[in-house]
C-alpha cells in the first residue's frame, strides 16, 4: 500500500515538474521576449491602444455600417449552420454503424461487411477532414474559388459544423437502445427504416440540442471570419487595426460583444421552449438569409476557377519545415494553455460562489458585512472578466497583441492563453461548485478557512476532472494556434498565409495535409490520456455532451457541460 | 410532416434563387484595383475614374474593392472583374496564372522608384545598416512595397530579409499602413512606393522629423491597367483610348489624372513586366 502511494505521490510530483520544465523550455525554444509587454515601446503602445479603444467612434454613418455587417455575421452563421447541420445529418448516416443482431441468421459476407467498413471509414474520414482544418482556412480557400463576400464565410462555417456535427450524429446514433434495433432487425426492417423509425426519435432531441449550441459558436466566429474577405465584422476589425484606427476598432468590438450577449440571451430563452421553435426559427432566418445575402450560388458549380495555371509544385524540405512549424505551433499552445490553466487553478476560487463566500455549513456565519460584499463584489467582476474574455474571438486578441508585442509566436500565446484564461476559470469554478459538500463541510466545522477547504476536500474529488478538461482544451487550441498565425502571431498560420498570397497551391496542400496530420494525431494521443486520467478515477471519458454520470437521456437536460465548453469540438 | 412541407418549401426557394442568380451582366463592367491604401483614399481616387469611363465607354461601370493585393489576383481568376489596376508584381502573377494582357499604365510607371525610411531613433543612415534592425515591407505581394526592396536589398546590399533583420519583416498590407507603423516607432525601418511618400510628405500625414528617407531604388516599370483573358478585344482597345485620351490641359480631366497620380498614360507591354517576372523567380516570391 504504502509503495503504491509512494509511486502515485512520485508520478503526480514528476508531472507536475514535467509541466513547469516543459513551460519554460517551449518559452526559451521559441525565443520569447517578454520584456516587450513592459518595454517603452510596448507600454507605449498599450496606452494608446487603451486610450483610443475607450473613445468609440458613433456618428451615425459608421454606426450604420457596423449594424449591417453585425446582422450580415448573423445570417451567416445561421445559413451555415443550417447547410451544416443538414449536410451533417447526412454524412452520419453514412458513418455510423448501427449494430446487428448476434448470430444473425443470413448475415452479409465478409467481403460486403469490408466494404461497408472502408466506406463508413472514407465518412469518417471526411468529416475528419472538415473539421480539423480551420474555419479560417476553408474561409480564404473560397475567397479564391467564389471571390470575396458572405459566401465564402457561410460556406466555411457549414463544412466544419458539418464535420463536427457530423461526428457528434454518428456517435450519438450509436448509442441507440441495442434491444430496440435488434427487435426492430427482427421483424425485418432494414437500415432505412431503422434509422427513420428506430434512431431518429431517440436521437432527434440531442441533434437539436446539440446544433442550437453548435449555432452560438457559429455566430461568434462568423463575426471574424470577415477578416479574410468573407464577409461580416471581421472586416472592418481587420481595416481599423491596419490603420491604428482604435476608435473605429472599439466600435467593431463593442458590437461582437453585444451580439454573444443577445445570442447567449436568446438562446437561454430558446432552451425553456419546445426544441421546434428554436429550429423553425433558425431555418427562417436561414431562408432570409439566401434571399437577404449576396452568395453567388452559381459560381459554386461554373468552374470560372478552371483555365488558372496555379503553382504545384513544392518547395524543397517544405515537409520539414511544416513539422517544425507544426511543433512550434504545439508549443505555443501548450505553453498557452498551461499557463493559463495554473492562474486560473489559483483564482477560479474566488468565482466559484461555495468558496468565496458560500458556507458548506448551515446557521453559521451571517451573509452581512463589508467583507462578505467584498468577496462578492470579486466575484462579480472576476466572473464579469472571464465571460468578456471567453466571448471576444482569440483573433481579435491576436490582433491587439500584435500591435503590442510586435508580430511573432508572442502575440498568438498571449491571445490564446487570455482566452483561456477566461475558458478554463468558468469551468474550473462551476466544476467547484458541484463538488459533494460533505466532506468541504466537515472541514470547514473543523474551523478550517476556505482555502484550506478548497485544497483538501475539493481538489481530491475533482482534480483529474480538470486535468481532463484542460487537456482537451490543449488539443482544441492547437487548432486555434494555427489560425492566429494569418494576423502574423507566429506558428504555420504564417507559412500558410504566404501560400495563399502567392497562389502556391502545392505548398498549401502540403501544408495543410501536416497540420491536419498533426492534429489529428495529437487529438487521439490526448484522448488516450484523458481516458486514463480519467479511469483511475473511475470517471467516465470526456465528451462534451456527457457529464460524469452521462446517460444518453439526461444529454438534453445536461446543459451545465455545454454552456461551460466553448466552441469547437 | 411538418418536416417535409419545410423541406419542400426550403428546396422551392432554393430552385428559385439559384435559378436568378446573378450572372455576369455584359452591360456591366467590373473594374478594381489592388488596395495599396486605406478604402477611404481608394473610394476618392475611384470615384471620378469610374464617372469618366462610363461617359466614354458608354457602360455601366462597377467599382468591386478587394481586402488584400492576391485577393484581386483572384478576382481575374475567377472572372469577377474584367479591368484591374494592379502593381507590376500582382499583375506578372495575373498573367501567369489568369493568362491576363497589359492594357495602359501612368508616364510615371514606367520610372518607378521606392524608398526606404527609418526612424530617427534608430540610427539608421545607409540600407547597410538596416541589419539587425526591424524592418517592414507592405503587402506580400506589393512590387513597391516588397518585391523590389527586398531584390534591392539582398543585391545591392547583402541583406537577406528573412534572416538579416532581428525579426522577421513585418508584413504591413498597404503603403499608408507602413509609413505609419515606422512613424509611430514599432518597427525601425520599412520600404514604401515613391510616390505614396511623396504625397504623404505634401499633404502632411507624416511626421518628417520624426521618419526620413535614408535610401531611393533604381527605377522599375510598375503598375498598369490588367484586361483578363477572353475580353472582347474591341472593349479593350476602347478602354485603352479612354485612358491614352486623358489630357492634363483639360480641367474634366485634371481631376481624374491628378487622383490617379498621374501626369498622362502610355500603353502597356507585356515585355515591359519581363524584368519584374525575371526579379519575382530570382527572389523566390515566384514559383513555377
Amino acid at each position: 500500500m504504502r509503495s503504491i502511494n509512494r509511486r502515485r505521490t512520485l508520478k503526480r510530483d514528476l508531472a507536475w515538474i514535467f509541466l513547469v520544465v516543459s513551460v519554460v523550455l517551449s518559452a526559451a525554444y521559441l525565443g520569447l521576449d517578454l520584456s516587450t509587454l513592459f518595454n517603452n515601446q510596448g507600454l507605449d503602445n498599450a496606452r494608446n491602444l487603451t486610450s483610443d479603444l475607450l473613445k468609440p467612434q458613433l456618428d451615425s454613418q459608421y454606426l450604420g455600417t457596423i449594424l449591417w455587417l453585425s446582422i450580415e455575421s448573423i445570417l451567416i452563421g445561421v445559413l451555415g449552420t443550417v447547410i451544416g447541420v443538414a449536410a451533417g445529418i447526412l454524412l452520419a448516416v453514412g458513418a455510423a454503424r448501427l449494430p446487428d443482431i448476434h448470430e444473425a441468421p443470413g448475415k452479409s459476407s465478409a467481403i460486403i461487411q469490408s466494404v461497408e467498413f472502408l466506406i463508413r471509414q472514407l465518412f469518417h474520414f471526411v468529416l475528419a477532414l472538415f473539421r480539423t482544418i480551420p474555419d479560417m482556412v476553408w474561409a480564404v480557400l473560397l475567397v479564391l474559388i467564389i471571390g470575396l463576400g458572405p459566401g465564402a464565410a457561410v460556406i466555411a462555417i457549414a463544412v466544419v459544423t458539418c464535420g463536427i456535427t457530423g461526428k457528434l450524429f454518428a456517435e450519438l446514433a450509436e448509442t441507440t437502445d441495442p434491444e430496440l434495433l435488434a427487435s426492430s432487425r427482427t421483424l425485418g426492417m432494414k437500415n432505412y427504416a431503422l434509422w427513420w423509425h428506430c434512431v431518429l426519435p431517440q436521437v432527434k432531441r440531442q441533434w437539436m440540442a446539440y446544433s442550437l449550441f453548435r449555432l452560438e459558436c457559429n455566430i461568434r466566429n462568423s463575426t471574424i471570419l470577415g477578416i479574410v474577405g468573407a464577409g461580416g465584422l471581421g472586416s472592418e476589425i481587420l481595416l481599423s487595426i491596419k490603420y491604428f484606427n482604435y476608435a473605429k476598432l472599439s466600435t467593431a468590438l463593442m458590437a461582437v460583444l453585444l451580439i454573444i450577449i443577445l445570442l447567449e440571451l436568446a438562446s437561454a430563452w430558446l432552451r425553456q421552449r419546445p426544441v421546434k421553435y428554436a429550429s423553425s426559427l433558425a431555418i427562417t432566418i436561414a431562408v432570409l438569409a439566401i434571399f437577404i445575402l449576396d452568395i453567388p450560388w452559381r459560381d459554386l458549380f461554373s468552374g470560372n476557377i478552371q483555365g488558372n495555371n496555379f503553382s504545384w509544385s513544392v518547395k524543397e524540405g517544405l515537409v520539414l519545415k511544416a513539422l517544425s512549424l507544426s511543433f512550434e505551433t504545439i508549443l505555443m499552445a501548450w505553453c498557452a494553455t498551461m499557463v493559463a490553466a495554473l492562474l486560473a487553478l489559483l483564482i477560479s476560487p474566488m468565482v466559484a460562489r461555495t468558496l468565496n463566500s458560500g458556507n458548506y455549513l448551515n446557521d453559521t456565519y451571517q451573509h452581512t458585512g463589508i467583507h462578505y460584499r467584498l468577496k462578492r463584489l470579486i466575484r462579480g467582476s472576476l466572473r464579469m472578466f472571464f465571460q468578456l474574455v471567453r466571448a471576444m474571438p482569440e483573433i481579435t486578441f491576436a490582433l491587439i497583441f500584435v500591435i503590442w508585442v510586435g508580430a511573432g509566436p508572442l502575440a498568438g500565446i498571449l491571445a490564446i492563453g487570455l482566452h483561456t484564461f477566461g475558458v478554463l476559470g468558468r469551468l474550473y469554478s462551476d466544476v467547484y461548485e458541484e463538488v459533494e459538500p460533505e466532506s468541504a463541510a466537515m472541514l470547514q466545522s473543523a474551523g478550517l478557512k476556505q482555502y484550506s477547504v478548497w485544497l483538501f476536500a475539493v481538489m481530491p474529488q475533482i482534480f483529474p476532472r480538470l486535468m481532463a478538461f484542460t487537456l482537451y482544451r490543449f488539443e482544441v487550441n492547437i487548432r486555434t494556434t494555427a489560425v492566429v498565425g494569418f494576423v502574423g502571431a507566429g506558428g504555420i498560420g504564417d507559412e500558410i498565409h504566404t501560400a495563399f498570397s502567392y497562389f502556391l497551391l502545392g505548398d498549401l496542400l502540403v501544408l495543410l495535409s501536416v497540420l491536419f496530420l498533426v492534429v489529428v494525431i495529437v487529438d487521439a494521443v490526448g484522448r488516450r490520456i484523458r481516458i486514463n486520467i480519467l479511469n483511475r478515477s473511475y470517471v467516465q471519458a470526456i465528451h462534451p455532451l456527457n457529464n460524469q454520470q452521462g446517460s444518453k437521456n439526461e444529454l438534453l437536460t445536461t446543459t451545465t457541460l455545454t454552456r461551460r465548453e466553448t466552441c469547437q469540438s | 410532416m411538418p418536416i417535409l412541407k419545410i423541406t419542400g418549401i426550403l428546396l422551392a426557394m432554393l430552385l428559385l434563387v439559384l435559378s436568378s442568380s446573378a450572372v455576369a451582366d455584359q452591360q456591366v463592367i467590373r473594374i478594381t484595383g489592388i488596395p495599396d491604401e486605406n478604402p477611404t483614399e481608394l473610394q476618392r481616387k475611384y470615384k471620378p475614374l469610374v464617372a469618366y469611363l462610363e461617359k466614354k465607354l458608354g457602360k455601366k461601370i462597377k467599382y468591386v474593392p478587394v481586402i488584400n493585393y492576391n485577393s484581386a489576383v483572384a478576382a481575374l481568376a475567377a472572372k469577377k472583374v474584367d479591368f484591374a489596376w494592379l502593381g507590376g508584381f500582382t499583375h506578372v502573377q495575373a498573367r501567369i496564372i489568369t493568362g491576363a494582357q497589359p492594357v495602359v499604365m501612368r508616364k510615371i510607371d514606367r520610372q518607378f522608384k521606392s524608398v526606404i525610411i527609418a526612424h530617427h531613433s534608430a540610427g539608421i543612415k545607409t540600407p547597410a545598416d538596416l541589419k539587425g534592425k526591424t524592418f517592414a515591407f507592405g503587402s506580400k505581394s506589393s512590387t513597391s512595397g516588397h518585391l523590389m526592396p527586398r531584390h534591392f536589398l539582398s543585391t545591392r546590399f547583402n541583406i537577406n530579409p528573412d534572416k538579416s533583420f532581428k525579426t522577421k519583416p513585418v508584413y504591413s498590407g498597404a503603403h499608408d499602413a507602413t509609413a505609419m507603423i515606422v512613424q509611430s516607432g514599432r518597427v525601425q525601418a520599412g520600404a514604401l512606393n515613391q510616390e505614396v511618400w511623396k504625397r504623404l510628405v505634401k499633404t502632411n500625414k507624416v511626421d518628417t522629423s520624426k521618419v526620413a528617407v535614408i535610401w531611393t531604388t533604381p527605377a522599375y516599370v510598375d503598375y498598369v491597367w490588367t484586361a483578363r483573358k477572353g475580353l472582347d478585344p474591341a472593349l479593350v482597345s476602347k478602354f485603352r483610348s479612354a485612358f491614352l485620351t486623358l489630357d492634363p490641359l483639360r480641367p474634366a480631366h485634371k481631376a481624374v489624372l491628378s487622383l490617379q497620380g498621374a501626369k498622362g498614360f502610355v500603353t502597356g507591354h507585356a515585355k515591359d513586366f519581363n524584368a519584374i517576372e525575371k526579379v519575382g523567380y530570382k527572389t523566390g516570391l515566384l514559383r513555377k
